[in-house]
């Protein structure tokens, strides 16, 4: 049975290398406002320039998103080295599990953030469901077994 | 469901990884399976029924909560 709607198994390693960078960059604009300034834009003119934006657009943030969103799907749905139905049931099966604890994660940034926090929340958001799954996913698959079989010889 | 690929492998004595390639599934597919996590597709339990050359109601059964 062949899976369907996965990437081939190379852009899992193409993911990794889009992923980790925007993640150590992204880490660097949230803590210390690491912006890049050839990515400043001037987009508004001074005339209809709202209260609130300035004419200069810093496009950091948005090409943080677009790789972190790129990077995080090629990872996730990219096919295994052996794709099987084990491995497809797994996927599946780490997919509702990062929905649920991101979905109890926005449960409790209701009830305890709220204005520019909750927005704030709300953007880590856009990530951290597909985070959880390849987390859970990568854990089931390669981190797991390491540990069964140090507790008991059962390769023969 | 049970199974006794554990105790089949073992008489015709291959590992694990040499059935998983046999078969071309991934080694932790046969480990879930041996310890009962994994129900196979009747596909697969076609599959490892003809590596073991015997049917495969002598490989699977059904237990008391099926």
């Amino acid at each position: 049975m062949q899976p369907r709607f996965l990437f081939p198994h190379y852009l899992k390693r193409i993911g990794w290398l889009i992923t980790i960078p925007a993640l150590l960059i992204g880490l660097l604009y949230i803590l210390n406002g690491q912006e890049f300034s050839f990515l400043e834009f001037h987009i508004r003119s001074k005339s209809n320039a709202d209260l609130f934006l300035g004419e200069y657009e810093n496009f950091t943030n948005e090409l943080l998103g677009v790789l972190l969103i790129i990077g995080l799907n090629l990872v996730a749905f990219s096919k295994e080295k052996i794709e099987d139905e084990w491995v497809t049931k797994t996927r599946l099966e780490s997919l509702q599990w990062g929905v649920y604890i991101n979905s109890f994660l926005v449960l409790l940034s209701l009830v305890f953030f709220y204005g520019t926090d909750f927005l704030t929340v709300m953007t880590f958001n856009l990530f951290t469901v597909l985070l959880f799954f390849i987390i859970r996913f990568n854990f089931i698959l390669y981190i797991k077994p390491s540990f069964e079989s140090k507790n008991k010889v059962n390769a023969f | 469901m049970r199974n006794r690929i554990r105790v089949e492998r073992a008489e015709i004595n291959i590992t694990q990884a040499e059935l998983a390639e046999r078969i071309q599934v991934s080694r932790q597919t046969i480990n879930a399976m041996e310890s009962n996590k994994y129900v196979p597709s009747t596909i697969l339990a076609l599959k490892i029924a003809r590596i073991f050359n015997k049917p495969v109601e002598q490989i699977f059964f059904l237990d008391e909560t099926d």
